[in-house]
């Protein structure tokens, strides 16, 4: 009992498994290899015990071993073993192949008794014990204990009626002591542990732990169907959102169209008042157009019916277009606009050069938007795998609270900013996506009231992204 | 416009969008065209056949008879075929562009139609419609048109 409990602590170290399957084979297997051990010991005591009382000279102590006890016990070792195949097969599905193995191994035994010219003692004690033994493992809790006790009665009386010499009347069941001494607490370790099965209460935990693993797997399932859905919700509303642009876009074209006609007095001037209206008419329409052009481009995005185009481009010739599209805005607000590349940018990338000046005019944009004196700084710097887009500015800043949601769509720092500074607030969320399609990364880095730093960090092979965008949280945010 | 450079053309417009219509008929209107319009494609031929144009605009998505098909139906016909016809695109469908010009529209136009870009995009139309003129019975003149747009531009 003491080394049953020794072993089983040791066996229950090991939990790195992750199949609990996996983990009951390895303990049933380590627990056959342990009762192995077990018995050769008590053989190897046999042996050590060396008196000459018997015909095969063995004795424990005073009790004679013969060579029936010998085969018990080597009986009682391939005896473990068939019951972790018969195990095995069982709870493989194959209860035929168990039962073939169980008589394999009793005729075995008759066989080898035969042999060895000895009275039929270990066929008959295997024939009528294995039962015994297998009832027990297969059985579960009451059921199972009732069994022990049963087999612990059997052995008991066994024990009781070779003292009364009982037994010795009976012929082939020639019990010696040395028989009961093999026999009783073997037969006690085989009921107990030689089958690698669990006390009750950790066969409770393990199947508790398989109940918990299927509720996770349930779970996991459900998520990735909620997931689904979502995923079909966005694509949904974005193809609601390109339809509704459409239809927004077709009356306001015909506003501006006929603003148009009307400021160029095609059909006869209009007098100044009217032309001063018009202009409003005019100018407030092409903002409402930029707003809808600006969603239905997140819409696409967002889709997955935006792609991206693979050309090779010339980035400083893109770079220098950029700069002499912000270049005004820098005169009429009295910055400074610094333009700085870095060597070792290479003369031509591949990527979509109509989507990255979309990503530089953002951002400096955004820089010229937000700066009222100082400066703005485009730096591009270049590494062995990426190239990076550096906007540095000396504006207004943006709140640490702010950082989370900059790149969220319609989002800008406050209502009142959006008043002040105009712009739809969906700039960077469209520039955050489009990085995203180049497998690039956006960070922002800003203090408020010293400035903010905007970098864009993309691979130099143009990235090849295929996946459509549907997640909407920042990649990181720097403070 | 006080430049009346479409003095003397008999311009048709086919056109399922009213305002858009009627914008491209003022506009030309004002550079000294003469202006007809259809609603659908199939009034559009009726119309083109009856008036034999110098130039067609068509929208390309209209019920009936849509621009593809109006440009088919003109090809057919011998006494249609030279008329050049301009695609009316909108700007959110890029692809279309180039698949007009592989179709035989001589050229494009992106939709919205503003005063400004109207104005510049008719020039340069009309510049190859004149160039065109002398080659107007060479079939392979729609090749002709597109490099001498590309140069153009």
């Amino acid at each position: 009992v003491g080394v049953t409990a020794w072993y089983k602590s040791l066996i229950r170290v090991d939990y790195r498994f992750s199949n609990p399957l996996d983990e009951q084979r390895a303990r049933g297997l380590i627990t056959v290899a342990m009762n192995t051990v077990i018995i050769l010991a008590i053989g190897l005591v046999y042996l050590i015990t060396d008196t000459s009382t018997s015909i095969t000279g063995l004795s424990i102590g005073p009790v004679p071993i013969g060579v029936g006890d010998l085969a018990l016990g080597a009986f009682l070792f391939l005896a473990i073993w068939t019951v972790y195949i018969v195990r095995l097969f069982i709870h493989r599905g194959r209860p035929d192949l168990a039962g073939i193995a169980y008589i394999c191994f009793v005729l075995f035994v008759a066989l080898l008794e035969s042999i060895l010219n000895q009275p039929a003692t270990g066929f008959v004690l295997m024939l009528f014990s294995f039962p015994i033994i297998l009832a027990g493992v297969l059985l579960e809790g009451r059921q199972k204990r009732i069994m022990n006790a049963v087999t612990i009665g059997v052995v008991i009386l066994l024990a009781v009626l070779h003292l009364a010499g009982a037994l010795e009347k009976f012929a082939p069941l020639s019990l010696s002591l040395g028989d009961m001494l093999v026999f009783v607490p073997l037969i006690l370790l085989l009921q107990s542990n030689a089958l690698g099965i669990f006390s009750d209460n950790q066969r409770k935990l393990l199947e508790h732990n398989l109940e918990l693993n299927r509720k996770l797997e349930g779970n996991l399932e459900e998520l990735a169907t909620l997931n689904v859905r979502t995923m079909e919700a966005t694509r949904l509303k974005s193809e609601f959102l390109a339809t509704i642009s459409h239809e927004l876009r077709t009356p306001l074209n015909a506003i501006l169209g006929f603003t148009g006609i009307l400021l160029q007095g095609i059909r006869g001037q209009v007098d100044d008042d009217a032309r001063r209206m018009l202009s409003r008419v005019e100018s407030n329409s092409h903002r409402l157009l930029e707003l809808i052009n600006q969603v239905l481009d997140l819409s696409k995005i967002e889709a997955g019916r935006s792609e991206l185009v693979r050309t090779s481009f010339s980035p400083r010739a893109l770079i220098d277009q950029w700069h002499t599209q912000m270049e005004p805005l820098a005169k009429e607000k009295s910055l400074q606009f610094e333009l700085v590349i870095d060597k070792a940018l290479p003369e031509t990338l591949v990527g979509d050069p109509e989507r990255l000046t979309q990503i530089g005019v953002n951002l400096l944009g955004n820089a010229f938007k937000f700066t009222e004196q100082g400066k703005v700084n485009l730096r591009v710097e270049c590494t062995a795998e990426d190239w990076s887009i550096i906007v540095t500015d000396t504006g207004i800043g943006i709140p640490p609270h702010a950082l989370n949601f900059i790149f969220d769509e319609f989002r800008q720092v406050d209502g009142s900013s959006r008043r002040m500074y105009g712009g739809t607030g969906l700039g960077l969320a469209i520039t955050r996506n489009l990085v995203r399609m180049m497998n690039g990364k956006i960070q922002v880095e800003s203090e408020l009231g010293k400035g903010s730093i905007f970098s864009v960090k993309l691979p130099l092979d143009g990235g090849l992204a295929s996946q459509p965008i549907t997640a909407v949280n920042v990649d990181k945010v720097l403070v | 416009m006080k430049d009346k450079f479409l003095q003397g053309w008999d311009v048709v417009v086919v056109e399922d969008e009213v305002d858009s219509l009627e914008i491209a008929e003022i506009l030309l209107m004002s550079y000294g065209a003469t202006v007809y319009t259809a609603a659908d494609g199939a009034a559009g031929l009726e119309v083109i056949q009856k008036v034999r144009p110098k130039m067609v605009i068509s929208d390309l998505s209209m019920p009936k008879l849509d621009g593809w098909g109006l440009l088919e139906k003109l090809k057919q016909n011998r006494a249609t075929m030279d008329i050049p016809v301009i695609a009316l695109t909108a700007h959110a469908m890029a692809g279309d562009r180039d698949k007009a010009i592989a179709a035989g529209f001589h050229n494009y136009l992106t939709k919205p139609l503003t005063v400004e870009t109207f104005l510049q995009d008719m020039i340069r139309i009309v510049a190859d419609i004149e160039m065109l003129e002398p080659f107007e019975k060479d079939p392979s003149s729609g090749e002709t048109v597109n490099g001498s747009k590309d140069s153009a531009g």
